[in-house]
């Protein structure tokens, strides 16, 4: 089972989430994003950093890049896409996922431990975790603070999309709206979270909570690769 | 063909929450200045675009407008031509394209004239160009700003 860990310029979680990826029992590889070659993985991952220096807005150049093209023929075939942080924004610039990250509402970079509730284990993103614990890992962002209409979030909410929320004593970091940490797209096979799940990925890092949804990733590109 | 100078305003939507503005706002009083309220923070790109005209150069400024420059869902933007700076191009020999070339921006001190559908036009949902989605995610990777 491969997983493909993007590269734009600018990204910095890269090899942190191949190193992440292996733990969790994956063949890890990069995908430089001048290619639109995914190299036959599974799963593609597109890590966190500031793609093309975060220039304009978060995620808003590097949705141009060649394997972004990639990336979305890959989620048309049903592949499965992991966005942690500045991934996710460029997944939500993209359009891959619904609405969009702003400046946090506090203004600064909020780098700190969160708790994340985990509103759905049925999916290929949490189906490691068990039932009744919050996630500890922690977010390093300045722009987290989801947004989506009303109405939107509505739907969002009523078609179970929201699958991480701010949770425990720690709070909300960004002021995202009803806590959102992290959703899915309608399919189910896309999802974007703020949270470094590779930055809690071993138990000297302070927590291995995050190496759970990166086993998920692990199991579910496997499950696909035999079907 | 000739050189046509714009300015595309972007702005948070009304609604959306605008720390940046706030803070702005809030250190105002430190100013002495207790009159000022509605404080909101956009940005401003300016751009030269090679075309035959002026409208066919608005095509191309509002066609990255609102596919790269703003993103729809949390920003609304206008166009404007910046007054003076758009010129024929001096590489024609002879030379009587100066004067149809020359851009019709207007005077200094003239009002800018407003984006169709108003100056500061909402993508999602009134644009008659396309629906909500079709800002986001289009195919600017065929066009002239791929990187």
């Amino acid at each position: 089972m491969r997983v493909g860990v993007v590269v734009f310029p600018g990204s910095n979680c890269d090899r942190d989430t191949l190193h992440a990826a292996r733990l969790a029992g994956a063949e890890a590889v990069p995908l430089w994003h001048e290619t639109a070659d995914l190299r036959g993985s599974s799963v593609v991952i597109l890590p966190g950093g500031f793609a093309y220096g975060d220039y304009l807005r978060a995620g808003a150049l590097a949705r141009f890049s060649p394997v972004m093209s990639a990336v979305r023929a890959h989620v048309q075939r049903g592949g499965l896409v992991l966005g942690i942080c500045n991934g996710f924004q460029v997944l939500a610039e993209a359009g891959l996922l619904p609405g969009a990250l702003l400046r946090n509402a506090s203004l600064r970079f909020e780098h700190r431990w969160v708790r994340l509730a985990v509103e759905r284990r049925d999916t290929p993103f949490t189906r490691a975790v068990p039932p009744g614990i919050l996630l500890r890992m922690p977010v390093a962002h300045g722009e987290g603070c989801y947004y989506l209409p009303d109405d939107e979030l509505a739907r969002l909410e009523a078609s179970g999309q929201v699958l991480f929320r701010y949770a425990g004593p720690e709070g909300n970091p960004n002021g995202s709206l009803h806590d959102i940490a992290g959703i899915m797209d309608a399919t189910g096979r896309v999802c974007g979270l703020m949270p470094h799940p590779e930055r809690a990925a071993e138990a000297i890092l302070g927590s291995d909570d995050g190496l759970l949804l990166l086993r998920s990733l692990v199991e579910s590109g496997a499950a696909g690769v035999a079907a | 063909m000739a050189s046509y100078r714009f300015a595309v305003s972007v702005m948070p939507k009304p609604g959306i929450l605008d720390p940046q503005g706030r803070a702005v706002e809030q250190s105002l009083p430190h100013l002495g200045v207790d009159t000022v309220h509605g404080v909101r923070v956009g940005r401003r790109v300016e751009l030269t675009v090679e075309a035959g005209s002026e409208p066919e150069a608005r095509v191309v400024v509002e066609r990255l407008a609102a596919e790269l420059f703003a993103n729809p869902l949390i920003e609304r933007w206008s166009v404007e031509p910046v007054a003076g700076a758009s010129s024929a191009r001096s590489d024609a020999p002879g030379g009587d394209a100066a004067p149809e070339g020359v851009a019709a921006g207007p005077a200094p001190g003239v009002p800018a004239r407003e984006t169709p559908g108003g100056p500061e036009r909402d993508a999602v949902g009134r644009d008659p160009g396309g629906s909500a989605t079709d800002g986001r995610g289009g195919n600017l990777a065929r066009g002239p700003v791929r990187r």
